[in-house]
């Protein structure tokens, strides 16, 4: 990171790359709890088909 | 023989405790900034009068400077005032509960905060819902304090030892301060994002899905963000989660749980683009775990015929679990329809509750970094005596790089597993002697040594006081994993009989 | 399709008048305790609105409390006498009168009491699951009224000579910590 930028500047850009790797963290997140979802609804699915 | 601690070494505890009490009289401006906002004047002078009382000795430590004269940080003294402050902040926090008259004993009032500093969610309240805005955030600040808390105390003190040596790759086996303020910075950065997004997300479902009025949205964002992420489990209405009606609030709800039962060390590998994460035993376990659990719950459930369509079975069966196993505590049925779950649905609740989260999370029960280790332990010497004499079981496994299952961890992950099983019974039996049904003295006993705070209705105001008093001891020791408690007692013991 | 299923089975619901003859009285303990004898049944229950009104397009989404706080609650004088009962409410826009029944209850206020008619749904399927009465009457029996929020008294008087006296001890010690002069 260069060094003569202003320190807000620098601030702002740590910022945006924590959030950048935040936004990562969430998405995988909810790709965990969707697979979640579609496998516990192909479960009912097929518990409700047979019963 | 035991030393009897020198008089620097209670001075050191009590700077430490008054410097945790400076932090509850910070964290009581939340609520006393919401009550004078929203005209709560009342409410207003109870959070006065808390964060005066945590104010006057958190200044007096500074003025006597028992502080100035540490050399470094002591082992056992960290577990002691780790164990001390999960006892005096619930007491201190009690005082707004208390004056604001709905709790029915002071007991109840301090198991509510214990609940709410162990992250746990069971509640003694009554009339929740005409309870002032200020003192329901509160209950849900408390939470967020001992969410967050108690991970760095995690990190600080027990992550070097047992199972966990693999936080050990930080540098942080003897001088641990300072990776462990840059552990500190990151796991504020996790729950400030997760916060920022989360609390934003549920505020605007609320105004343009649920059709609340924008204040209210946040207010109820705010608190089950709080109550979601760190695993805690508390609500704002009596109905608890069901009383949104609506599932993309369960939707994120659920992220922000999932989130919650993550180690941090696994934020951080996610964050950083870490590979072959999904070989880590710990994230096996818990897969693996999740998926059993849920099947046995949606075929319970789906066999005894309350639900007659996958998609409302689904949204029921999976919010439960996550619930469950993530140690928060949410639910979205009732208290009575949740003891009606017998059969394959009630165990795959109760052993999901008693199984909990990643290590280093806010999560409670036995933990899946143990189980899978405790699996491992007995499947290898299953393996061992299978195999002809001289061969070589491996006693390696992925956790973050390779790491090597000795005996001596094997054994501590042992005993702290079989330490939880013994809190889980102890409840049980304390339940069942007072006449509680075998399966609900269970179900609760669990629920409150592993933190999660669902319940089936014996956690009730007017419930016997021996019992309320073992739950807030199980509530206490569970989130400590024993060994700061143990501590303590080692500590007292000293001071009493010591020479 | 199945949304178009879903709506037509609600403007069933809206469009069938109310029989009240048929409804029977219950409160939400009994739904609670025996949800599958009153599903899909006409009832009558009464209570106080409570939380939020979520409105919701054409309905709107509240909770109705019918325990031991809605003639007394806490903020106004009530002792504690066990949790809150409620259950949700679905209320068609047209019979949603806010201005006649005053806010929601809450720590600031006493909530409407009503007298709703409607049919019991427990899991409904239509809902994804939801459990609720569907309203197709409400009666007015009390409007909202406030109750008192009090004032900081002398816990707040209290808690204020706390304040000064710690900060009074904090400056003392950190002008004893004050580093030498010179």
């Amino acid at each position: 990171m260069p060094t003569d930028l202003h320190p807000v500047v620098r601030w702002l850009r740590r910022l945006a790359q924590n959030i950048a790797q935040g936004a990562r963290g969430l998405a995988i997140e909810a790709v965990v709890v969707g697979v979640l979802i579609v496998f516990a609804f192909l479960l009912a699915f097929v518990v409700v088909a047979l019963r | 023989m035991l030393l009897r601690p020198s008089p620097t070494d209670l001075r050191l505890i009590a700077h430490d405790l008054g410097r945790i009490l400076a932090v509850v009289a910070a964290a009581g401006l939340l609520p006393l900034g919401w009550a004078i906002a929203r005209g709560e004047w009342a409410a207003a002078g109870w959070f006065l009068l808390m964060i005066g009382t945590a104010a006057v000795p958190a200044a007096a430590a500074e003025f006597l400077g028992w502080g100035s004269r540490r050399q470094r940080v002591d082992w056992s003294h960290g577990l002691v005032v780790v164990a001390l402050t999960w006892l005096v902040v619930p007491a201190v926090g009690t005082l707004p509960l208390w004056l604001s008259r709905h709790w029915g004993r002071w007991l109840d009032t301090f198991f509510e905060a214990m609940s709410g500093i162990t992250t746990t969610g069971l509640s003694l309240v009554q009339d929740l819902d005409h309870l002032p805005e200020s003192v329901n955030l509160w209950r849900h600040t408390l939470q967020f304090l001992g969410g967050q808390g108690i991970v760095l105390a995690a990190l600080t003190f027990f992550s070097a030892s047992g199972a966990l040596s693999m936080y050990q790759a930080e540098g942080r086996e003897e001088r641990i301060f300072p990776s462990v303020i840059s552990t500190a910075r990151f796991i504020w950065l996790v729950s400030v994002i997760h916060g920022v997004v989360g609390v934003t997300v549920l505020t605007v479902d609320g105004i343009l899905v649920q059709g609340f009025q924008p204040v209210r949205s946040f207010f109820h964002a705010i608190n089950v963000f709080m109550a979601a992420f760190d695993t805690g489990g508390f609500t704002p209405q009596s109905t608890s989660i069901a009383y949104y009606h609506s599932a993309l609030y369960e939707g994120v709800l659920a992220v922000l749980m999932v989130a919650g039962a993550m180690s941090f060390g696994l934020h951080h590998a996610l964050w950083n683009r870490r590979r072959g994460l999904l070989q880590n035993l710990e994230v096996r376990t818990i897969l693996t775990t999740f998926g059993i659990l849920l099947a046995v719950t949606i075929v319970g459930l789906g066999t005894s015929g309350v639900f007659t369509r996958a998609a409302a079975l689904t949204r029921r069966g999976l919010f439960q679990v996550l619930s469950a196993h993530t140690g928060t505590g949410f639910s979205t049925v009732s208290t009575t329809e949740l003891s009606r779950w017998s059969g394959l649905a009630f165990v795959g609740i109760t052993v999901a509750m008693a199984l909990g989260g990643m290590s280093s999370s806010t999560a409670g029960g036995v933990k899946s970094l143990r189980i899978g280790l405790t699996v491992k332990a007995m499947a290898d010497s299953i393996r061992e005596a299978l195999l002809p004499e001289g061969a070589v079981v491996p006693d390696t496994f992925r956790q973050y790089g390779t790491q090597r299952l000795t005996p001596r961890m094997a054994q501590s992950v042992m005993a702290v597993s079989l330490l939880y099983v013994g809190l889980y019974l102890l409840g049980a039996a304390v339940g069942y002697a007072y006449g509680y049904p075998l399966d609900q003295a269970l179900f609760e006993s669990v629920s409150a040594s592993a933190a999660v705070g669902l319940s089936v209705g014996v956690t009730a105001p007017g419930m016997p006081v021996l019992m309320e008093l073992v739950m807030i001891l199980q509530m206490w020791i569970g989130r400590l994993e024993f060994v700061a408690v143990f501590a303590l007692f080692g500590f007292l013991a000293s001071l009493a009989v010591g020479e | 399709m199945r949304t178009v299923v879903a709506f037509s089975f609600l403007a069933v619901l809206v469009v069938v008048p109310a029989a009240p003859a048929k409804a029977q009285a219950v409160d939400v303990s009994e739904l609670d305790q025996n949800p599958l004898a009153y599903d899909g049944q006409i009832i009558t229950i009464e209570g106080e609105l409570i939380g939020d009104y979520g409105e919701r397009g054409d309905e709107v989404w509240v909770q109705l409390n019918d325990d031991p706080y809605t003639e007394n609650p806490i903020p106004g004088g009530g002792v504690p006498a066990g949790g809150n009962q409620g259950i949700g409410l679905r209320i068609p826009v047209d019979i949603y009168d806010p201005d006649l029944w005053g806010p929601p209850g809450s720590a600031r206020y006493r909530g409407p009491l009503v007298r709703v008619v409607g049919r019991f749904r427990y899991h409904a399927a239509e809902a994804s699951g939801e459990t609720f009465v569907q309203v197709t009457d409400i009666e007015l029996l009390d409007p909202a009224r406030p109750l008192p929020t009090g004032e900081l008294g002398t816990p707040g008087r209290t808690g204020i000579a706390l304040l000064v006296l710690a900060a009074i001890i904090y400056a003392a010690a950190r002008y004893r910590a004050r580093p030498p002069r010179g």
